[in-house]
């Protein structure tokens, strides 16, 4: 018989006849391998989760004309019509939205419009980007058709309208009447401006297919969000792609803390899981003095006797590797169903840390225990000492 | 005669009692500094989350052109929820010329405080100000200190050619002010077109003195549920006061809007509504984390304990071969260990209100007071999980004989 | 001409100030069984584990099968037991775990390689043809040690030791075991060195010597 086949036999046989122990340090093994491994999905899975909710704080890029200025209505403030205003082009915009990891694009154009001899700032919208781009609109009645507009709660009160009236706005270039759909409040700029559909702005400025600026969502992941800042603007020409730093700096800082927080737990995990694998192995070493000394009795050497217990530790840490796995993978599916509402999948990248994971842990724990082994005596083990 | 015989024989021993003790401390010092981690994190998280930014809006009821009082200003930090103001900053704008380097721009002069003690009757003082509620401000240069310093928007400065030790010349109905740009400020928004001064010197430039156009303010607050989304008008009493004392951030708003005369009370929901979801997800994985700690020092005690037991009860087959009975076997091992417990809960608290300082350092940059009733608790536990431990091994050596024991 | 398989000059062993054995010069031919006999602690136990390797003398020198033990490093040694001695126990000291028939194969594996039938025939030259996948646990005391002879000889060892491998059992297991070693010794040619504080076993052998108190003080033929 092959010696590897009779070592593998021999080691089988040996971790089944100290059952207790066995069983003992399989629990621990699997435990720690479990835990480490639904730390690490339920970890590379948040990154995502959390990506997804911080996408609610809206777009982290925007692209600007080079030459731009403040523009109307910024901040909730009114200063009149801007002398040059300057335009993107809306095509050059459409062609980048999709690229660099950007995976979702807002085109506005701001301008001022008259309506019942006033003059009141207003912006061009697409309505469906803006419900993906900016969730946080409140939206009172409901979003526009065709043809429908949206005004703001603070525009609202000063020209005593609300869901359901008519508007009849005209600009430099063009007029239009359009039904208001509904009346939105934010808190922040949009509450004073009146919103219509991007291209019957375009028609009342007379622009025709430019935009004031745009708002961009982009992936990071891999790449830093200045990296690709950069590289939008080296496609576009003549404009500026700056990063909101409100949304984008901060979300990076909150990110970056969950996963140390996260990292330090499993440092912890391990180190306890560590600490009881050492001294379970430790012990049961001790209790097999006899057994060595026998062993070498038989002629066996050092080396023989360390290769007996490195397969012990081996196979314990497989086992407890695979065993550790498959608890934390549903350990993992849990959580997530209950705290983040999703599905995961299997993820068998994680098979392979459980069972690193665990043969680590199972080889450091008898280490300690292996070096005696060196020093016994095998007579003095043979006496029962 | 026979406790010095017993000693002795235990003291030549020492390994599993260290291993015991070691075990101890280990899952003691984990317990106390995740469960005092757990209890202060939700409010850690939130605390966090206001980097974002104000939550909730300011503005004059009375409408564009209309301004608030900044005496007013001090009242924000007296109202029902104090506590959970964070910070604010008070805005005033005015749409002026700006002329530096042979270059004229119009822009909007903006008074402002930066980094300001606010002084409350029957209060600490706090620091209020832009520093405190925009974290994400990016300046290049320093902030300013002087009343004729200021700080300038990165587009605006390019378009007047300006950098830091420049100096521009404010114009406003034949009025002119001079103002050193002492730092440029990058954010990626409509901050980047406008030129911020010290309140005062705006207020006095513009001529509108003790006037404010808008305050910011950063509030803590709880995630908005149904009841938080009914109208207050429509809820009846007791409705309305459990909402005013919940701390919803259209409740604080409306705190806001009682106590500053002339105002309007809005949430910003760009921030404010995200932060709900955000909030809750974290304090789930944060719960999570909680968890998997607890068990992994639970798990880590109790086999330490189960492997040390072997070791024990041969200690135990020991002292009752030397002559020892079971009352008095009982009383010197259960002691024993019992004093290793205490011993190993209080250093096991020592270090885990340590080891939480240090995690809270790293992670959150903030300082976390252990609960001092953790104390007991660490313990406690303790002693009952080392009774258990050391009860099993009793057990078993009162069954089986001595000699079979010390064999092996 | 008979070699001399075992030489020693001044052999001696203690243990901090306690000499267990004092300065012995022995010669034992190839093939002789050799009985050793003394009260406990007389220094028997401990020459025998130095004659199989188990233990380094303090002093002296040891020459065995024509090496000279004094040389060998830990694991020189450890070669040296498995390919020229074989060891018999009082207490059995069968790995409680594997079957009898494992238990022969282990001392193979060390020595070389694992085989099935070989170790098979070995057992079934004991007597034990039919408790071959019996573990230690289901085996009486007599049969135990023989499961140990047939480890002791599956490599076919020059030198077969035994510290008193029949203290243990009963009269007529005793009297199996050192039948089954006679008939061994007369197959296979080893020398045979046995420990034993019973004057019947020692009369199995050719030559007796005693001990006491760490010193040989007689020496006798052995007489059956």
């Amino acid at each position: 018989m092959h010696r590897w086949r009779w070592l593998i036999h021999i080691v089988l046989k040996s971790l089944a006849y100290r059952q207790g122990r066995t069983m003992l340090l399989l629990g621990v093994l699997a435990m720690a391998a479990s835990l480490v491994t639904s730390l690490g999905i339920v970890s590379s899975a948040m990154g995502l989760r959390v990506a997804e909710e911080v996408r609610k704080y809206g777009a982290n890029l925007v692209v600007l004309p080079a030459a731009a200025r403040m523009e109307v209505g910024s901040g909730g403030l009114d200063f009149g019509t801007i002398a040059e205003p300057a335009y993107l082009s809306q095509e050059e915009l459409l062609r980048v939205a999709g690229r660099e990891g950007v995976t979702d694009c807002s085109l506005h154009l701001r301008g001022h419009l008259r309506s019942g001899g006033l003059e009141i700032p207003a912006e061009g919208v697409d309505f469906a980007v803006i419900r993906r781009l900016y969730p946080w609109w409140q939206l009172q009645g409901g979003w526009p058709d065709a043809d429908e507009a949206v005004i703001g709660i603070d525009l609202a009160a000063r020209l005593k309208l609300k869901a359901g009236d008519l508007i009849r706005a005209s600009g430099t270039a063009g007029a239009g009447e359009f039904r208001v759909a509904g009346v939105v409040s934010t808190g922040g700029e949009e509450d004073k401006l009146l919103f219509i559909p991007l291209a019957k702005m375009q028609e009342a400025l007379g622009v025709g297919s430019s935009v004031s600026q745009a708002r961009l969502l982009a992936q990071t992941g891999g790449v830093t969000l200045e990296q690709r800042a950069a590289r939008l603007q080296s496609l576009l020409s003549g404009s500026v792609v700056r990063e909101v730093r409100q949304v984008a700096r901060t979300s990076e800082g909150l990110l970056k803390k969950v996963q140390l927080l996260m990292a330090l737990v499993t440092a912890v995990v391990l180190i306890a899981a560590a600490s009881s694998v050492a001294s379970t192995m430790s012990m049961t070493v001790l209790e097999r003095g006899k057994e060595i000394g026998l062993l070498k009795a038989m002629g066996a050497t050092r080396t023989g006797v360390l290769l007996l217990f490195c397969g012990e530790a081996v196979a314990l840490g497989l086992i407890g590797g695979g065993v550790g796995y498959l608890l934390g993978s549903g350990i993992a599916r849990f959580v997530m169903k209950t705290v983040f509402m999703v599905s995961a999948g299997i993820d068998l990248r994680f098979a392979g840390l459980s069972c690193a994971v665990s043969l680590c842990l199972a080889l450091l724990g008898s280490a300690g225990p292996m070096m005696s082994v060196f020093r016994l005596d095998p007579v003095r083990s043979l006496r029962g000492e | 005669m026979l406790s010095r015989i017993i000693r002795r024989s235990l003291l030549k021993r020492p390994k599993p009692v260290a291993l015991m003790l070691v075990s101890i401390i280990l899952g003691s010092a984990v317990a106390t500094a995740f469960l005092g981690i757990q209890l202060e994190i939700s409010g850690k998280m939130a605390l966090e989350l206001r980097r974002y930014g104000a939550n909730i809006l300011l503005e004059p009821a009375a409408g564009d052109g209309a301004y608030m009082a900044d005496r007013e200003l001090a009242k924000i930090k007296t109202v029902f929820w104090k506590h959970n103001i964070v910070g604010f900053a008070p805005y005033l704008f005015g749409i002026v010329d700006f002329a530096a380097n042979g270059r004229r721009e119009r822009g909007v002069l903006t008074g402002t405080w930066f980094e300001r003690s606010l002084e409350v009757e029957g209060a600490d003082s706090t620091v209020q100000g832009v520093k405190v509620i925009a974290p994400w401000w990016s300046v290049a240069g320093g902030w300013p200190a002087a009343e004729d310093e200021a700080v300038i928007g990165a587009a605006l400065a390019r378009r007047l050619a300006l950098t830091t030790g420049g100096t521009v010349r404010a114009l406003y109905h034949g009025r002119e002010q001079a103002l050193r740009i002492v730092g440029i400020v990058t954010t990626g928004g409509y901050e980047e077109e406008q030129l911020f001064a010290p309140l005062a010197t705006a207020q006095r430039f513009l001529g509108l003195p003790g006037a404010v156009s808008r305050v910011l303010v950063s509030a803590l607050t709880v995630p908005m549920d149904d009841f938080g989304r009914k109208d207050p008008a429509a809820m009846t009493r007791d409705e309305y006061e459990k909402w005013y004392c919940t701390a919803y951030v259209t409740s604080v708003a409306k705190n806001l809007e009682e106590a500053v005369t002339g105002s309007r009370a809005k949430p910003v929901w760009q921030i404010a509504g995200a932060e709900g979801a955000l909030l809750g997800k974290l304090n789930g994985v944060m719960l999570l984390l909680t968890v998997l700690a607890l068990t992994a020092a639970a798990v880590g005690v109790g086999t330490s304990l189960l492997a040390s037991m072997a070791e024990r009860q041969k200690d135990i087959a020991l002292m009752k071969t030397l002559g020892a009975d079971r009352l008095h076997v009982t009383a010197i091992f259960m002691g024993e260990t019992l004093f290793v417990a205490l011993i190993g809960g209080f250093c096991g608290y020592l270090i885990g209100d340590r080891l939480a300082e240090l995690i809270s350092r790293s992670v959150f940059a903030s300082s976390l007071e252990t609960p001092l009733w953790l104390l007991p608790i660490a313990l406690a536990v303790s002693l009952l999980v080392a009774a258990l431990g050391g009860i099993l091994p009793l057990r078993r050596a009162f069954l089986v004989e001595p000699v079979k024991v010390l064999k092996g | 001409m008979v070699t001399d398989i075992i030489e020693t000059r001044g052999l001696t062993r203690s243990y901090g100030e306690i000499c267990a054995l004092k300065p012995l010069d022995l010669l034992v031919p190839e093939g002789e069984w050799l009985s050793v006999m003394g009260h406990s602690g007389s220094g028997k136990s401990t020459l025998l584990n130095l004659l199989g390797g188990l233990d380094r003398p303090s002093g002296g020198s040891l020459q065995l099968g024509g090496e000279d033990l004094m040389t060998l490093s830990e694991d020189g040694l450890a070669r040296f037991r498995r390919e020229f001695v074989g060891i018999i126990f009082q207490q059995h000291h069968l790995v409680p775990y594997l079957t009898a028939l494992e238990n022969v194969m282990m001392a193979q594996y060390f020595h070389s390689v694992p085989d099935e039938a070989e170790a098979c025939m070995a057992l079934e030259r004991v007597g034990l043809g039919k408790r071959l996948k019996n573990r230690p646990g289901e085996l009486s005391g007599g049969e135990q040690q023989r499961v140990c002879i047939a480890r002791a000889i599956i490599n076919s060892p020059k030198l077969l030791l035994g510290d008193e491998p029949t203290g243990n059992l009963d009269h007529q297991n005793t009297g199996m075991v050192m039948e089954l070693l006679k008939e061994l010794r007369s197959e296979q040619q080893f020398t045979i060195i046995l420990v034993t504080h019973n004057r019947e076993v020692a009369d199995w052998g050719d030559r007796i010597i005693c001990l006491d108190d760490g010193a040989l003080v007689r020496e006798e033929r052995a007489g059956r």
